[in-house]
């Protein structure tokens, strides 16, 4: 059976084989988009072959210093730094005694006051001033880490060797057995992985759709030849075995294509992702053993399946397709659940209508977030719905026949027509909001010059205090102060606590001096007879800025001022970006808890940068999937094509002409498609205006789309539609009136 | 034989005139060729004294045409027994073709022109059975069909034999 | 018979596809309203014959006359044109549209020369009672039964006025009782119309409906003697 299966499908004759090549390379696009996905997931998750030396600081932290120098022979202490904009990893360490392991990538573990770098931390190290870098390190520059210890080549890693003896007092050590030998584990938070689990779900959905109906197009292109099987006696369960055998063939070469057009993209994929986002060694993104195997193997099961799923609803007799059993209709119910998500949507902004700016409008989050959700699912189950009450509408009022073909057969299996489209909607709703609400996170220009040159620690303070915090007397922090100082353009402003206070982030208060708010009145202004300011903690940014909670205004008698220690520090800065780096350097020549902090304006821009890449994410995912679907769509309408080859050929003979099905042929895919992506934007558009809206904590208004995003996806569809197009002459050649079979 | 159980047939529902009787088989069966009166009164006189059918008191004098039919239960079952039983099957009506065809082989002259002028007489017989059918009543259709059916067997017979005309005509001409 | 005018003319046909020659000089004249059949084994050429006078073939030599245009003289386009509002199709099966009604399926022929739908259905509505199949109009193509379905795709050739009716075995998928309800159905209306018939097929109680045949015999008509009396 098996040998008999394979003639056939291999076949021979010039139609089997360009058949095969079109299901092939269907297929191969599938499996090159599925080795992507599955590479991605990898880099990002799986657990590399490196072990995370880098870690050996993560996990629970316990800042109480064993005395056992022999179970715990390492000080590590793991900062991070910056330096113009660009994230520099910090670790210190000390060695206690033997064991204390060593770092992939460097000979032995740096004595006191040597250190070694990171390549591209070498580069920028020797093309800045050293001021404002190389004086951060130690004397002694022992080499540089090789490959097996860095992640990517653009990594920015220093690490500096101590003496033991001393080291114990420096800030945030802890006493580990030995550098971390783990291999790496990532943790990107759950918004995170809730995103990217969508994203490549979905992305996978819609490759597996393609893959699925390219295969269910050889099933159909079949059917001639599996009919005169059935002449010859043939059961329908041998039939199911050609088919299945048919299909693997094919989807066998798609796979191993599909492997090539991986590899050859590969370096070029890599290049752009990691000068975009997440840098990494190009060879890092691969689907390893497993996952090459699952693909190369799974698929051609995949497209077996498929093919056996696809004959079920289709009797084949003798003289070929004779009945195909009418699939049953999506009910109305499908309208459901985008109906209330709309209305919960509107709920929510009905209601947050009346309440003002100022006041708390979370209560109705629940509300907006479950009926955007619901909109979203809702899109993707009444689509089918819709797509048949639509069509069935326009069937009953067209004027033209081409219409009238194509309305019935969408209004006849709408499901079928709408799957190849399905992960688009959502891409394109996900897309347009996102479109619409990231301008608003890019605010920057509206403050004032002086708070864009506020340097500020007390964003990192709050992550190290809540578990273990050193009280830091003014003794300590003045030589610092000094320091700093010295740089151009600046002045310390110390934010204080009372020594005695028991720590607790929800409920105590910091102190500012009004003499040190002086240096930057815009923070505010210390009403006269008073020389102190009492903030809550949490004194950051945001709330400077908002203005929310006013602050409480005392008098302390100098005495006590003295013994106040410091919780934090801001420093007023000219935005020299060369300053800066120098106050930088200062810091670190001093090592204490609250490691470095950015001016308000570096922090914004990095926000920026970070906005921008995830624009530039959802950008190339929205494209790859309407081109995706512009992919499943077409072949979609090959394997109705081959169906329905012979009433088409004989409505052609008949004096149909070759335009009049041409219209047929291409209205059924693209006006759903352009229908579906209107519909969901048009929805996105209305959820995003809601939360733009009812949601901002200051008076907004709502950024238009820009030209940027009606690029995007009006290339997306044109990209899509043009994928289409190949269709033509397939239906040409199908359609000639010397195929049809007469006798 | 026939006749005396389409007879039999006719008198099921209920007696008949000899008169009507003919009339009667005449118009099923009797369309081209009706049964002449010598045969309708030895075929009744036959049955009578077979004990098939009796005929009424009244009118004894008279011929048989003017005689009350009647069919008896010996009658009844024998008709019974007689649509209980297939009909013999003709294997030779083709006889007559066969025999044309192989003469003309022996006499040398072209079989193939012979038969495509039987093809051509045979589907005349038909266009014109086929008329009747659509014309006449349920009965008549039957006829017709019949008929149209055995000239189709006719028709497949010489064109498989125009097939073979090669083998046919070395195999006659070596006996 | 003798004195109807001819309706299609074929002067010399041959074709060739490959090696093999399918029609190797054919003249054939059909006589306007004249029911004619078209018989023959397979392989002999009939439906290459059928294809070339309806203008969906072109023979490699010889003419095709519809009245007094010449087929071999027009364009694709106009052949699809000229098919399209002269020439009626019922083919063995596979002509109806699945998920279009029966009486869209009718109407569609009207709708591609661009009649107005209203018209279109208008057009199309008696014809179901006319073939006995009455109250099947709104019932999806893909449910009709062979017979049912013939009758709608006959409704569907006739339903433009054709000119010529050109059959392709249409009883072929119909067993015995439906396909001779067909083929009077057939001949009733064509009659009726005064619409010209071309019917292929090898089935002889079939090819009886019909006012004469011609029969085709490896790419040459057999029987040129019996076609004399008809005017060309």
């Amino acid at each position: 059976m098996l040998p008999l299966s394979l003639r056939l499908a291999i076949g021979g004759s010039r139609e089997a084989l360009s058949r095969l090549a079109v299901i092939a390379m269907g297929v191969a696009i599938g499996v090159a988009f599925l080795l992507f996905g599955i590479s991605g997931l990898n880099l990002l998750y799986g657990s590399s072959q490196q072990s995370c030396w880098q870690c050996t600081g993560a996990g629970p932290q316990s800042f109480e210093i064993s005395k056992d120098s022999h179970t715990y022979p390492l000080l590590w202490s793991s900062t991070t730094d910056y330096y113009r904009g660009q994230k520099i990893y910090r670790y210190d360490l000390a060695v206690r005694d033997a064991n204390a392991g060593s770092i992939p990538g460097i000979p032995r573990l740096p004595g006191p006051g040597h250190y070694y770098v990171s390549p591209a931390l070498s580069k920028l190290i020797n093309s800045a001033p050293a001021n404002q870098l190389r004086n951060r390190f130690p004397s002694h520059l022992e080499g540089q880490i090789g490959t097996a210890g860095l992640s990517s080549p653009k990594d920015l890693i220093v690490v500096v060797g101590h003496d033991p003896t001393s080291f114990t007092d420096y800030p945030l050590v802890q006493a580990k057995r030995h550098v971390s030998t783990a291999p790496e584990h990532h943790d990107y938070g759950p918004f995170v992985t809730t995103l990217f689990g969508l994203g490549v779900g979905g992305l996978l959905f819609a490759i597996l759709t393609l893959i699925g109906t390219s295969t269910r197009l050889a099933a159909a292109r079949r059917a001639e030849k599996l009919a005169t099987l059935r002449l010859a006696g043939a059961t329908p369960r041998q039939i199911n075995r050609f088919a299945a055998v048919d299909a693997a063939v094919s989807a066998a070469v798609g796979s191993v294509v599909g492997f090539g057009l991986f590899y050859v993209l590969r370096t070029i994929v890599s290049h752009v992702v990691s000068t975009n986002l997440i840098a990494f060694f190009p060879d890092r993104l691969n689907p390893g053993w497993l996952g090459a195997f699952t693909v190369l193997v799974g698929t051609p099961c995949l497209a077996a399946l498929a093919a056996i799923v696809s004959l079920r609803r289709v009797r084949i007799s003798p003289l070929g397709i004779a009945h195909r059993t009418t699939p049953k209709p999506p009910r109305a119910w499908r309208i459901a659940p985008l109906a209330m998500g709309l209305l919960l949507v509107t709920y929510a902004w009905h209601t947050n209508r009346h309440i003002a700016l100022s006041e708390v409008r979370g209560h109705m989050t629940p509300y907006f977030l479950i009926g955007a959700l619901l909109t979203i699912v809702g899109l993707v189950v009444a689509g089918p719905w819709l797509t048949m009450v639509v069509n069935k509408l326009l069937a009953k009022r067209t004027q033209r026949a081409s219409t009238l073909l194509a309305s019935r057969r969408l209004a006849d299996n709408p499901k079928a027509a709408f799957r190849p489209i399905s992960v688009m909607v959502v891409a394109v709703f996900l897309c347009t909001i996102i479109s619409m609400t990231t301008p608003l996170l890019i605010t920057n220009s509206q403050n004032p010059k002086d708070i864009n040159n506020l340097f500020s620690t007390t964003e990192y303070t709050a992550t190290y205090v809540d578990s273990h915090w050193k009280p830091m007397p003014q003794t300590q922090f003045n030589p610092l102060r000094a320091d700093i100082e010295r740089t151009p353009g600046t002045r310390v402003i110390p934010i204080y606590f009372t020594a005695n206070q028991n720590f607790n982030t929800s409920a105590s208060n910091v102190l500012v001096r009004c003499a040190d708010l002086a240096h930057l009145p815009t923070l505010g202004r210390c009403k006269p007879g008073v020389n102190m300011l009492q903030e809550s903690v949490g004194f950051e940014f945001n709330s400077i800025i908002a203005g929310n909670v006013p602050p409480v205004s005392l008098h302390m008698p100098p005495g006590d001022i003295q013994s106040l220690v410091v919780y934090s520090f801001m420093i007023r800065t000219d935005g020299n970006p060369a300053h800066i780096e120098q106050l930088r350097t200062s810091i670190a020549k001093h090592p204490t808890e609250l490691a470095t902090g950015r001016t308000w304006q570096e922090q914004t821009a990095d926000t920026t940068a970070a906005v921008h890449a995830v624009q530039a994410l959802i950008d190339a995912a929205i494209v790859v999937v309407l081109l995706v679907a512009g992919c499943s769509l077409t072949v979609a309408a090959a394997g109705g094509l081959v169906e329905r080859k012979r009433p088409l050929g004989l409505l052609r003979v008949s004096g149909a002409s070759l335009g009049q099905l041409r219209t047929v042929v291409l209205y059924e895919s693209a006006v759903p498609l352009l229908a579906a992506a209107a519909i969901s934007a048009g929805a996105a558009s209305l959820v995003a205006r809601i939360l733009i809206l009812s949601f901002a904590d200051r008076p907004v208004s709502v950024p238009p789309l820009t030209t940027g995003y009606y690029l995007l996806i009006g290339g997306g569809l044109a990209g899509a539609l043009a994928i289409l197009l190949a269709i033509l002459p397939l239906l040409s050649a199908l359609t000639r009136p010397t195929e049809i079979r007469f006798e | 034989m026939t006749a005396t159980f389409a007879f039999m047939g006719l008198l099921h529902a209920g007696p008949s005139y000899g008169y009507d009787l003919k009339k009667d088989y005449d118009e099923l069966f009797g369309r081209e060729k009706p049964l002449a009166f010598g045969q309708v009164y030895a075929t009744l006189a036959r049955m009578l004294r077979d004990g098939q059918v009796v005929t009424g008191e009244a009118e004894q004098q008279g011929g048989p045409e003017r005689k009350r039919y009647a069919l008896t239960p010996r009658g009844r079952s024998e008709l019974v027994e007689w649509l209980g039983q297939p009909e013999a099957t003709q294997a030779g009506s083709q006889a007559g073709l066969f025999v044309k065809v192989a003469t003309a082989i022996l006499v040398d002259e072209s079989p193939n022109d012979f038969l495509d002028l039987q093809r051509a007489a045979h589907l005349q017989k038909m266009r014109e059975l086929t008329k009747l059918r659509r014309e006449g009543d349920l009965a008549q259709t039957l006829r017709a069909d019949y008929a149209l059916f055995h000239l189709e067997a006719d028709l497949r017979w010489i064109d498989v034999t125009a097939a073979r005309i090669q083998e046919l005509t070395k195999e006659i001409r070596s006996c | 018979m003798l004195d109807s005018p001819a309706l299609l003319r074929a002067r010399a046909l041959t074709k060739k596809f490959g090696d093999t020659d399918a029609l190797r000089g054919v003249d054939l004249v059909v006589a306007k309203g004249e029911l004619l059949a078209i018989m023959g084994p397979s392989g002999s050429g009939k439906s290459t014959l059928l294809h070339c006078l309806a203008g969906i073939l072109t023979p490699d030599s010889g003419e095709v006359w519809l009245e007094d245009i010449k087929l071999n003289d027009l364009t694709e386009n106009e052949r699809t044109k000229l098919r399209r509002s002269h020439y009626g199709f019922v083919f063995q099966f596979g002509q109806l549209v699945p998920e279009l009604t029966a009486i869209e399926n009718v109407a569609l022929s009207l709708l591609l020369e661009g009649m107005k739908r209203d018209a279109a259905f208008a057009a199309a509505e008696p014809w179901f009672a006319k073939l006995g199949i009455p109250g099947l109009e709104k019932r999806r193509a893909g449910e009709l039964s062979g017979g049912q379905g013939q009758r709608v795709a006959l409704a569907r050739a006739l339903v433009m006025q054709p000119k010529v009716l050109f059959a392709d075995e249409p009883t072929g998928a119909l067993d015995t009782l439906a396909g001779e309800k067909v083929m009077e159905l057939l001949t009733q209306a064509a009659k009726e119309q005064g619409t010209t018939v071309a019917l292929v097929t090898h089935d002889a109680r079939i090819a009886a409906y019909a006012d004469r045949e011609v029969i085709v015999r490896d790419g040459v008509i057999a029987n040129v003697a019996r076609q004399s009396h008809v005017a060309a």
